[in-house]
């Protein structure tokens, strides 16, 4: 029969290694959640190299089907250099891009956009998170910023 | 040393009882730090940092309780 000090020790082991375990499987999930960012990273880059006319052709020619509301939309695309955000906002509601636009190019308050846009400024705040969670997830976002 | 007074200075940050225990547990560490045979110095680092929050998170109370 086992001791009092051969038991513990046996207690403190399995302890340890199930600590390791653990500690192995959150290394590797860390590991590789780094590399699917730094793969989305590197297909931006080879993006990149694409003919910049190309894109800029690409992106005249998406804009001429954007929304012609109150808002200009064309100079906040006129902003963007990346060409995957640009195409996130693309895929966003009229509403959505009207906040935005509103938010970010304007710097108008929620309760601004609001009036603007004769919706609620909670909506409108909803609204904007929304879409910014969506262009995130668009742009493959996991926590991790691109 | 009894394993059981080693561990109680360990917890009372005696650096030699915690290079004691870290040195017992050094192979099952390393065991654990090699990804397709090649061992990972980045790994092995965060199994020795494991090793000391476990001596510290460690209840001794815990498993002596039921018997």
């Amino acid at each position: 029969m086992k001791n009092h000090d051969e038991e513990l020790k046996d207690h403190f082991s399995a302890y340890v290694k199930r600590a390791i375990e653990n500690n192995t499987y959150a290394y590797f999930k860390k590991k590789c959640k780094i590399s699917e960012a730094e793969a989305i990273y590197e297909n931006c880059s080879e993006l990149a190299k694409v003919d910049t006319e190309d894109i800029l052709l690409q992106i005249d020619k998406i804009s001429e089907n954007f929304s012609e509301g109150v808002i200009e939309i064309k100079q906040l695309l006129g902003q963007i250099e990346n060409y995957h955000l640009f195409i996130a906002i693309k895929e966003l509601n009229i509403l959505q891009k009207n906040v935005i636009v509103l938010r970010i190019l304007h710097e108008k308050s929620f309760g601004e956009i609001g009036v603007i846009l004769r919706i609620d400024a909670k909506k409108a705040e909803y609204t904007y998170y929304n879409a910014i969670a969506k262009i995130r997830k668009m742009l493959g976002g996991k926590g991790y910023e691109i | 040393m009894k394993f059981e007074e080693t561990l109680q200075r360990a917890k009372e940050y005696d650096k030699k009882a915690m290079l004691q225990i870290v040195e017992m547990y050094r192979p099952l560490m390393i065991k654990y730090s090699k990804v397709h045979e090649v061992f990972d110095e980045d790994l092995y680092q965060e199994h020795v940092y494991t090793m000391l929050k476990c001596i510290r998170t460690f209840s001794e109370d815990k498993y002596t309780k039921d018997k």
